[in-house]
């Protein structure tokens, strides 16, 4: 996926670019002929396709990603920037062909304005229904906005409709490329509102208008296609000049060096990325896993301090149950524990400080408790089932020593892993975390679409994972799906006291994080590469001027 | 030139065909006798002096079309008084049954009615016979097959055993004891899997018992099986029940309890020992214990268990276990250590309504231990009750309507869990169709150790509505039960081609992955779900989905694609639509049928469901009533008398603090239970102060909540699913009845009103 957005990303841009070119060659050769004979029609001319030219610079810019919503693209200021601009374009282009008296061929009866006049209203006549129709298709609520959509499609329709024009009715057939050109532009431009059509319901139509969908790149090409067209056409009458020759000489040159550079700079970027990101992640883990550590040593040295308190001590020595809920009234709440349990020297459950009325069983045979009995603290990973899924706990139990040093009974503290720990791991390291137990999911960053309840429960069914983490109790990184959602993920185990694996870990990066990453990136190169573009055309110009002044 | 050509070349195809029409038409005139056929009698024994129905059934084995039967009777014992068979003309006399004017095509089988008073005498078998012709009564012949009926006073069962009472009890991770009764003596055979095609069986028990008892072993913990009991008779008819369900312990659950394999830890060395115990053992008879104390009847409260031990050498320490010989603890007092005959009493410590199965070990001063025999003690204060309950599917919970009714999918399993008090040892939950026709059937429950909540799998294979009912047994022998739930089983989305359902057709169902944007098959596995699936006999597919965007494609030999419409849900959803897809353009060679495969697919539109409205809700009973004084304590151990909550609007709300959802809605309340304007009164049901007291502190939601550990007012409100709150005016009248977690907003809204 981040490759074929990769490719999309500079393909957009390179067409951008080489379409701009052939629309400032253009440009260039009016701004030539202005500079001759100063008309307002020849202002308005190169005016025109320079705005045109800017626009379609824009348009390189105004990179589409993965992931954004409809709204999103349609928003884009660069977007709106660049239609603007290719409105604007257009309507100058129209003016400067309205000014320009067309040259009749000679066999037909000359007249003056009013037959002109009268073809550009059987011009405007069919663009009309046209509009119409695209505004139907389109089906925007607001039809105000449909029609500002279908501006530059009718913009473009019609100057290539007066260039047809002049070249048929009129003298002026070499004009005939240029209306064939900005037809294919006419078409560019409808094909690139199929945007619009990508919430819909259908699914053909939505795959159909998917960014990088068929139609998106069949917009590019159709792009490309008018770009060529128009560069071929301008191309033939640069030649006549050299000073112009010289000059879109250097500035192709520059542009296809900033191109070389741009995209392979790009690339670089987006291995590097990637690579840090799953180092980073790597790292993560590895401070994950410390972080259990310390919480194990967090329950461990609670344990254990508890454990060397005499009153408890003398309590465990008394029986005395009340004693001991009275001494941990408070316990669980300021040591932010979950779970504290009192046996005395024969396994017999004293105190239960999360449960406190059950009590004086006896739980001999747990091998926590048992270890603790032969005098020695210890702690494990466990777990114990709940409604959607087990909830996973550390504990640890550490001996109670009367004064003469002999074990009276044990203490055992225990801490849920639960949603607030992934929660703080999402607070300091902006990664998404999960907690199994086995392949069940236990707790989560990760939200459902209400906005509030987990997705607790879930089963981890990648294969892999399975494998590698629950299997053989190693660490597994890789790119995979979450449920559906693309994700840069490391699973590492958790064991217990046994070294058994109970459940595993996972933090992990979408990847559309990382695309927004790389997106912002790339389009800041793209801006960056576009701005020193424009400035180095202004020496080039003069290096020409000069070459050519001194043959 | 070659439109002329072409022209002609149709010409020539028009001709040919109509040749090869004309040829196909003419064939079924070439004339033909039946010559093959086989009936049934379903009565082969009749008591005299009786009017019976007899059916038989008939079945056309020739390749001609059967236009015409007659049956005659077998003897002048029977006289017919009339006969029927559906489509056809019958006409009947005292000696036969004669139908007419019907046709019975090649392969086809019908059935005749034939209704005949029986003599008085009795009389050997003898057959009837049935005759048939293509035509009226011509070129007729008499059919085989099994036709007699003997006229006996001794009457053959043909009747299947009743199976009932199917419970499946001994539940670990691994195995199960099935256990049912028959109301004769028959077989006993199981069979299971993990879904209702089962896939296993039992050997067969060919023992005739009314009392069946059949043991599974090898199953997978914490898995919800199906299973059925089949039971054959001595006359061979064999009853099978419906499906029913059981749930296996969790695997990691064995450690604090569940372990029964008592004898490996009973094994090992007690922890302490009053008498020092010999480096060296001297001799290898284990000591032999006894407890003097009664259990034949249960105890309100914990009784003191004494008995005596006796060694040929010296005692050296008593234990007892409560658990079965897991965990083991000293007797209180023990007399006679360190001698050959030893006394001990124990009274073990806060035990709650429930089976305890004690034992009571010895070890001599040779590290020989004796056992005594596992004795059941009964503590019963309470009958059993079961609280709310909490239904889902893997990570999805199915939350009650408004009316407190879940919707389910028929196929689909879905996991019930409720708290229960009063020491039930078995819970099983009756699901009741609300018709008569809808099949009723078992789920067995299963007690986690760890929690103590018991759980059980729900699965229906017929839409309707359910009644479920918990019936728990305790072990003294007390029995209860309670509706906990009402579910709509729905009928799930099916297939359909040429109004017939479509088997084996492919549906796959893809996702909008929102971050993305991007299409995916989605991921029904980690939902506990298939996708890809095919569909069933009846062309189901069984689909729920969380929230988001989705469409659906399905795919089927020699059919074209279906895709639906895009389609968003914001809760959970079943699919229900009914979606329906046309064959492939085929032409026919040689009597065989070839599909062109086609490109285009074919469009469908998959609505959101309309949920079918429900028969038997019944408004909850105590809804316009006053609520009877009840009293509970509050977490300090102070009484609070429901009483004192008239003068203000009330909202009783019950939860408990296993249900997924208890921190949410206790969020809310204690919000709430800063204006003084409302009571609002979180009652947790069937937990102790010693367990919500620890939760609520560590929470840190500041709340006033009452418990309710035997579940009192559980039980006075009825309360079914979790959480439910109870919107009570000041009068003390209860004016609603709200299922699910609530918003402030909405409780503000209900007491508003």
């Amino acid at each position: 996926m981040l490759n074929s957005q990769f490719l999309g990303q500079n393909l957009h841009f390179s067409i951008g670019l080489v379409v701009s070119l052939s629309f400032f060659a253009v440009a260039w050769l009016y701004f030539d002929a202005w500079t001759n004979k100063e008309t307002v029609k020849g202002f308005f001319k190169w005016c025109g396709f320079f705005l045109l030219s800017v626009s379609f610079l824009i348009y390189a810019i105004d990179v589409p990603w993965i992931g954004s919503s409809v709204a999103d693209q349609d928003t884009t200021v660069f977007r709106l920037l660049s239609e603007c601009l290719r409105i604007a374009g257009y309507i100058f282009v129209f003016l400067a062909e309205i000014m320009d008296p067309l040259q009749q061929v000679p066999t037909h009866e000359s007249s003056d304005e009013e037959p002109k006049d009268k073809s550009t209203e059987e011009d405007a006549g069919p663009k009309k229904p046209k509009s119409i129709k695209v505004a139907g298709i389109v089906t925007l609520p607001m039809p105000v906005l449909s029609v500002v959509k279908v501006l530059p499609t009718v913009g473009a329709a019609t100057v290539g409709l007066m260039y047809l024009r002049r070249a048929t009715k009129g003298l002026e057939r070499h004009l005939r490329p240029l209306a064939v050109a900005f037809g294919v532009l006419a078409l560019f431009e409808l094909l690139s509102q199929a945007y619009l059509l990508r919430a819909s319901s259908n699914v053909v139509v939505s795959q159909l208008t998917a960014t990088y969908g068929p139609i998106w790149l069949l917009e590019n090409i159709v792009l490309l296609v008018a770009g060529l067209l128009l560069g071929r056409w301008v191309w033939r009458y640069l030649t006549k000049r050299f000073m112009s020759q010289l000059f879109m000489i250097f500035v192709s040159s520059i542009i296809a060096v900033f191109l070389a550079t741009t995209l392979t700079f790009t690339f670089l970027l987006l291995r590097s990325i990637e690579k840090t990101t799953l180092g980073s992640l790597t790292t993560t883990a590895n401070v994950l896993n410390y972080a259990l550590d310390s919480k194990r040593s967090e329950t461990a040295s609670s344990a254990e301090a508890l454990s060397y308190n005499p009153e408890y001590a003398s309590a465990v020595v008394k029986k005395d149950h009340k004693r001991l809920v009275e001494l941990s009234s408070n316990y669980l709440a300021t040591k932010k524990q979950s779970s504290l349990i009192i046996t005395n020297d024969t396994g017999q459950v004293l105190l239960r400080a999360e449960d406190a009325d059950r009590w004086g069983d006896s739980l001999s045979s747990d091998p926590l408790i048992r270890r603790g009995l032969l005098g020695r603290s210890d702690s494990s990973f466990s777990s114990i089932s709940g409604v959607l899924a087990p909830t996973m706990f550390i504990k640890s139990t550490a001996p109670i020593r009367d004064s003469n040093k002999l074990i009276v009974g044990t203490i055992t503290t225990g801490v849920a892993i639960d949603d607030s720990f992934v929660d703080g791991i999402k607070r300091s390291t902006g990664l998404d975390a999960s907690i199994y137990s086995g392949n069940v999911r236990s707790a989560t960053t990760t939200v459902a679409a209400d906005g509030k309840s987990r997705w607790v429960g879930v089963k981890e069914q990648n294969k892999g994972v399975n494998e590698t983490v629950l299997k053989k109790g190693q660490t597994y990184s890789g790119t995979l799906a979450i449920l559906n959602r693309p994700y840069l993920a490391v699973y590492r185990p958790l064991k217990d006291v046994d070294n058994v694996t109970l459940g595993m870990i996972l933090v992990g990066q979408p990847q559309t994080a990382l695309l927004q990453t790389v997106n912002e990136s790339i389009q800041r190169t793209f801006i960056l590469a576009v701005l020193l573009l424009v400035i180095s055309v202004i020496p080039a110009y003069f290096v020409s001027r000069h070459i050519t002044k001194q043959l | 030139m070659a439109s002329v050509l072409m022209r002609r070349g149709a010409i020539f195809g028009l001709i040919i065909l109509y040749v090869l029409s004309v040829l196909s038409l003419a064939q079924p005139k070439v004339k033909a006798d039946i010559n093959s056929c086989f009936a049934s009698v379903s009565q082969h024994s009749v008591l005299p002096n009786s009017t019976t129905d007899f059916s038989v059934q008939l079945t056309n084995t020739d390749s001609n079309t059967i236009r015409w039967i007659r049956i005659n009777r077998p003897s002048a014992d029977f006289t017919i008084t009339s006969n029927y068979a559906s489509g056809w003309q019958a006409t009947t006399n005292s000696g036969f049954a004669r139908e007419t004017n019907g046709e019975l095509a090649p392969g086809q089988t019908m059935t005749i009615t034939i209704t005949a008073q029986v003599g008085a005498s009795e009389v050997a078998s003898a057959n009837w016979t049935v005759t048939t012709s293509d035509q009226e009564g011509i070129n007729v012949f008499t059919c085989s097959g099994s036709l007699g009926t003997a006229i006996s006073s001794v009457v053959p069962d043909t009747t299947p055993p009743n199976v009932g009472s199917i419970v499946a009890s001994e539940l670990t991770t691994n195995s199960t004891t099935i256990s049912w009764t028959t109301d004769e003596p028959a077989t006993s055979q199981v069979s299971y899997g993990l879904d209702s095609n089962y896939g296993a069986s039992t050997t067969l028990d060919s023992n005739l018992t009314t009392n069946h008892s059949v043991s599974l072993s090898g199953l997978v913990a914490g898995t919800g099986y199906h299973f059925k009991v089949i039971s054959t008779d001595e006359h061979n008819n064999t009853a099978n029940s419906f499906d029913n369900t059981f749930l296996t312990l969790e695997a990691n659950e064995s450690s604090n309890g569940g372990n029964n394999s008592n004898d490996s830890n009973a094994a090992q060395a007690p922890l302490a020992t009053k008498i020092p115990i010999k480096d060296i053992p001297t001799e290898k008879e284990p000591p032999a214990v006894s407890i003097a104390t009664s259990f034949e009847t249960p105890f309100k409260q914990v009784p003191v268990i004494n008995g005596t031990a006796t060694d040929n050498e010296a005692l050296a320490g008593i234990e007892y276990s409560v658990d079965g010989g897991v965990n083991w603890l000293q007797v209180d007092n023990d007399k006679g250590l360190g001698t050959k005959n030893a006394t001990f009493s124990f009274k073990p410590l806060n035990l709650e309504d429930g089976n305890y199965p004690i034992i009571v070990r010895a070890i001599d001063t040779s590290r020989n231990i004796g056992l005594s025999d596992k004795k059941i003690l009964v503590i019963d204060r309470l009958p059993p009750q079961v609280g709310g309950s909490n239904i889902s599917a893997g990570p999805q919970i199915f939350q009650p309507n408004e009316d407190g009714v879940t919707y389910s999918l028929v196929g689909v399993d879905q996991k019930i869990t409720f708290s229960a008090v009063g020491g039930a040892t078995q819970i099983i939950i009756d699901a009741k169709g609300v018709f008569a026709k809808d099949p009723s059937k078992t789920f067995n429950l299963t007690k986690s150790p760890d929690t103590g909540l018991w759980s059980g799998i729900i699965s229906f294979d017929k839409a309707g509505e359910y009644i479920l009912t918990a019936n728990s047994v305790d072990g003294a022998g007390n029995k209860t039960a309670k509706v906990v739930s009402t579910v709509q089983a729905l009928q799930p989305g099916r297939i359909i081609s040429k109004n017939q359902p479509l088997k084996d057709a492919e549906v796959v169902l893809y996702y909008q992955e929102p971050t993305t944007n991007t299409w995916t098959v989605w991921d029904g596995a980690s939902y506990g779900q298939t996708n890809p699936q095919k569909t069933d006999a009846q062309g189901q597919f069984n689909l729920f989905v969380p929230p988001g965007k989705y469409y659906l494609k399905a795919d089927a030999k020699n059919h074209r694609t279906l895709i639906s419409n895009i389609f968003e849900t914001k809760e959970t959803m079943p699919i229900l639509s009914s979606l329906s897809m046309k064959e492939s353009r085929s032409f026919k060679v040689a009597n065989k049928t070839f599909h062109i495969p086609s490109l285009l697919s074919d469009t469908a539109e998959l609505k959101p469901p309309r949920l079918p409205l429900l028969h038997f809700i019944k408004p909850s009973p105590i809804v316009n009533k006053q609520i009877s004084d009840f009293t509970l304590q509050d977490l300090n151990g102070q009484a609070v008398r429901s009483i004192d909550f008239s003068g203000k609007p009330t909202v009783i709300t019950f939860i408990s603090s296993w249900s997924p959802s208890a921190k949410e809605q206790l969020a809310v309340l204690s919000k709430l239970q800063a204006d003084k304007k409302y009571n609002i009164i979180p009652i947790v049901g069937q937990e102790g102060s010693g367990r919500i007291k620890p939760i609520i502190s560590i929470s840190g939601i500041p709340l006033d909540v009452l418990t309710d550990p035997d579940g009192t007012a559980v039980d006075l409100f009825g309360v079914q699913s979790l959480p439910v709150s109870y919107i009570i005016d000041k009068h003390g009248l209860v004016k609603k009845v709200m299922v699910g977690v609530l918003s402030k907003e909405k409780i503000i809204n209900a007491l508003g009103d």
